[in-house]
């Protein structure tokens, strides 16, 4: 039987389920066949027997039968002789066999569904008749701990470990809420199984990224709306709050006497179990950490990257989802964000006013600049409201600063009192650059990018700068300016002239002629290798932030407590430095560093600070 | 939600309350977060001369170091501090004593320290790095008016020669 339901059902999960009818009537039809037969041909000597027996054959039959029996028994027709009486009894022992092997047959159907669970949330709603078949599973308490034991083993053996993406996990724990509220819809069970995932989701540094920019992803970007973010979860938030949830008042859950559906909670539900809250896919997202500070940070540094991201003014989506977020977070938790759309309006009018004040407009002539040549729009953000900006200070184009003086006049006369700082390194730069041949137009490149190919320009005489130059003249950061160049590489406006020296490529069929004559492949691996080290270099200054914070602490602690061991300053670390997740290794490469760096003394499996 | 509030929150806080002993356990999330604030704060923007970090993982008692100012007869001279946090903290002061042997006129034989702001002049403005900042300059300018230690204060201006042999003859090197 176990066989015929493998073969038969796995992997077999179309809605609406059928599969329990065929089970039915395949343990009627051929099943019961099949037992007559073994059990006959073993047991059964007697002729006699074998045709009485053989005449019940059909299990339709015997439950007729067996019906006509029951109604002779409660007319009280006790003149039936004998024999009938035996074999009217014979008749209800194989109906209740015949239930009890359909019990079975769901108990197997439904051991195959939990061990493939797991494949059921994955392939979520495509896989709801397996979910149906499962719910006839769990009526009793063994068979629900059997379903979120196995469940739950599978989960942490195929999904909670370091090499699922995060937005895999929050995937699978998106498609899990649902199927299990097909399921259960009281959420006994989801409380259950999703305890762990949720766990482990708190563990991981970028989940509250994950999850605010699937929330907002309506709002980022085209482009930047990546299939793999979870998109889903805009939509999700679009729906808005259910019902249910909000008629708890914030999860403060109180017994509503009016009620009449009210049920205890069922027996296995856990102490701290509570009914609805899974219901809510967002919500139970929301739910993963307690403080509305982590995530009022991420949305605000989601938002102003689609905020400054841009150069329109619009940003109706922003402001929509801004409000849905409201509904959960409450208005003061999002006061920030509210901030920040108002800055952009304001600073919508105040661009357009300052730049008719000072005159700033495309056809104004003036003897410094050449307006025609650049023109600057300006956002203007209230810092204490804004996330840190990242900031890469170089030094802006002559031109550029000019134009910046005179908007910071424009603004200090609009605003008394108040003063403009500029973020060089947040802006957008349209571009046009007029070669020889062609014209290049690319409307959204980063400041950096365009300070950099502005130091190509012809007017300033060079048109072959190396990268160490190019840092130099603009008081650039050498990653950055090595970064830069090699966007202009890859849009073919520079080129690598040998000796770490570029320059502009005015012709392109020049150029075409130049790269056909060296290997086609040599150039792409070099393009690949210099991007990759530049990912390098990246990570390995946020490593030294990081590591500097940590010296910092050893220093600290080993200052005041006197000698420790490796051991315990990792544990200690661990204790008060958040974040802290080096592995013990790591830190006894970073302690001996520190020694060689003359910092630390090592003695006695100990650690201390060396004496002076 | 809030069954999870409480793992979240319960999980990171565990090892402190338990080491903390009886106070630690009602200590609450403020004092410890102020405390965990405090110290990211001394470990980043460090001073050089005072220092200080949780003693044996306990968030409420706190192992300070100060090196003596120069041109005072402390020069050169390295103080070790214990700073207990009360559970209120900083509505009231943590106890600080000297842990090293000292010869101060505000500082008595066991320790004890004759601070206004760590008495009735304690506000929760102040915090670890300005008690520190205030005992090293309390090396250099005693207040001699109210002395715990007498001898100590009479020496300060009579006999600098002589109140430095007795503090050296008092000190000793912390040991590590």
């Amino acid at each position: 039987m176990t066989t015929y339901i493998q073969e038969r059902f796995a992997r077999v999960w179309e809605s609406p389920s059928k599969v329990g009818h065929e089970l039915d009537d395949w343990v009627e039809h051929v099943l019961g066949g099949l037992v007559v037969d073994v059990l006959f041909s073993s047991k059964s000597t007697n002729e006699q027997d074998w045709t009485a027996r053989l005449k019940k054959l059909s299990p339709r039959e015997s439950f007729r039968a067996s019906r006509q029996s029951l109604d002779n028994r409660r007319k009280g027709a006790m003149e039936v002789d004998a024999g009938a009486g035996a074999e009217e009894v014979d008749l209800k022992r194989r109906q209740e066999d015949l239930e009890s092997w359909k019990k079975i047959a769901i108990g197997r159907l439904g051991r195959l569904r939990v061990g493939e669970l797991f494949d059921i949330v994955v392939e979520w709603p495509e896989s709801l008749g397996g979910v149906e078949d499962l719910k006839s599973y769990i009526t009793s308490p063994p068979t629900r701990l059997h379903l979120t034991t196995t469940f739950t083993s599978a989960l942490s053996s195929r999904l909670l470990h370091p090499a699922a993406a995060t937005s895999d996990i929050l995937r699978a724990y998106i498609s899990l809420i649902r199927a299990f509220t097909v399921l259960d819809p009281r959420g006994v069970l989801l409380d259950r199984v999703s305890r762990g995932i949720r766990r482990y989701l708190r563990d991981r540094d970028d989940t509250v990224r994950v999850i605010v920019r699937g929330i907002m992803s309506e709002s980022l970007p085209p482009g930047e709306g990546d299939p793999e973010e979870l998109g889903e979860l805009s939509k999700e938030l679009g729906r808005g709050i259910p019902a249910l949830m909000a008629q708890q008042g914030g999860g403060l859950e109180e017994l509503d006497y009016d009620d009449m559906t009210w049920a205890p909670d069922p027996v296995d539900a856990g102490p701290e179990f509570r009914r609805s809250k899974g219901l809510d896919v967002v919500g139970s997202l929301i739910s993963l950490w307690d403080s509305k500070e982590v995530w009022t940070k991420e949305i605000q540094a989601v938002l102003s990257s689609s905020l400054l991201g841009t150069d329109g003014w619009t940003f109706e989506k922003e402001i929509r989802t801004v409000e849905l977020l409201k509904l959960r977070f409450g208005e003061t938790a999002m006061q920030g964000c509210d901030v920040m759309l108002k800055d952009i309006s304001d600073s919508k009018r105040s661009n357009t006013a300052i730049r008719n004040n000072e005159e700033l407009g495309p056809h104004e002539s003036t003897d410094e600049v050449d307006l025609e040549k650049v023109q600057l729009h300006a956002k203007i953000l209230s810092r204490l409201f804004w996330p840190a900006m990242k900031e890469d200070e170089f030094k802006v184009p002559e031109e550029v600063e000019v134009l910046q003086k005179r908007y910071e006049h424009g603004f200090e006369n609009l605003k008394s009192k108040r003063k403009l700082t500029w973020l060089h390194s947040m802006g957008i730069v349209d571009v046009e650059l007029e070669l020889a041949d062609r014209i290049v137009r690319v409307p959204d490149a980063a400041t950096w990018q365009a300070a950099v190919i502005y130091e190509f320009d012809e007017d300033k005489g060079g048109a072959a700068w190396s990268i160490k130059d190019i840092s130099e003249r603009l008081d650039m950061e050498e990653s950055l300016a090595k970064r830069a160049v090699s966007f202009w590489c890859s849009k073919d406006v520079l080129r690598d002239a040998g000796d770490g020296v570029f320059v502009v490529v005015e012709n392109l069929a020049e150029y075409e002629e130049i790269l056909g004559r060296q290997q086609e492949a040599d150039g792409s691996e070099a393009m690949r290798s210099t991007t990759g080290g530049v990912e390098d270099e990246e990570i390995s200054e946020e490593k030294k932030k990081e590591q500097k914070t940590v010296e910092q602490f050893i220093v600290g602690l080993l200052t005041n407590q006197g000698a420790t061991s490796a051991e315990q300053i990792g544990t200690i670390l661990g204790m008060f430095l958040p974040g802290f997740n080096w592995g013990v290794d790591e830190l006894s490469d970073f302690l001996n560093m520190m020694r060689t760096g003359g910092k630390l003394d090592y003695e006695n499996g100990s650690w201390k600070i060396a004496s002076a | 939600m809030d069954n999870d509030a409480e793992n979240s929150s319960s999980a990171p806080t565990a090892p402190n309350a338990k080491s903390a002993g009886p106070s630690g356990i009602n200590a609450g999330q403020s004092v410890s977060k102020r405390l965990q604030q405090e110290l990211m704060q001394l470990m980043t923007n460090s001073t050089p001369g005072i220092s200080a970090f949780p003693q044996n993982g306990n968030l409420l008692s706190w192992t300070g170091t100060i090196h003596g100012p120069a041109e005072t007869p402390y020069d050169g001279l390295v103080f070790k501090l214990s700073l207990e946090f009360p559970s209120n903290y900083p509505m009231s002061p943590p106890t600080v004593l000297f842990t090293t042997p000292m010869f101060h006129p505000n500082v008595d034989m066991a320790g004890r320290i004759c601070l206004d702001i760590l008495k009735d002049k304690w506000s929760a403005v102040y915090n670890v790095q300005s008690i520190l900042l205030s005992l090293q300059s309390l090396l250099g300018e005693p207040n001699n008016k109210s002395p715990l230690n007498g001898q100590a204060a009479e020496l300060w201006d009579k006999d600098p020669k002589e109140y430095k042999r007795l503090l050296m003859l008092r000190h000793q090197e912390a040991e590590d």
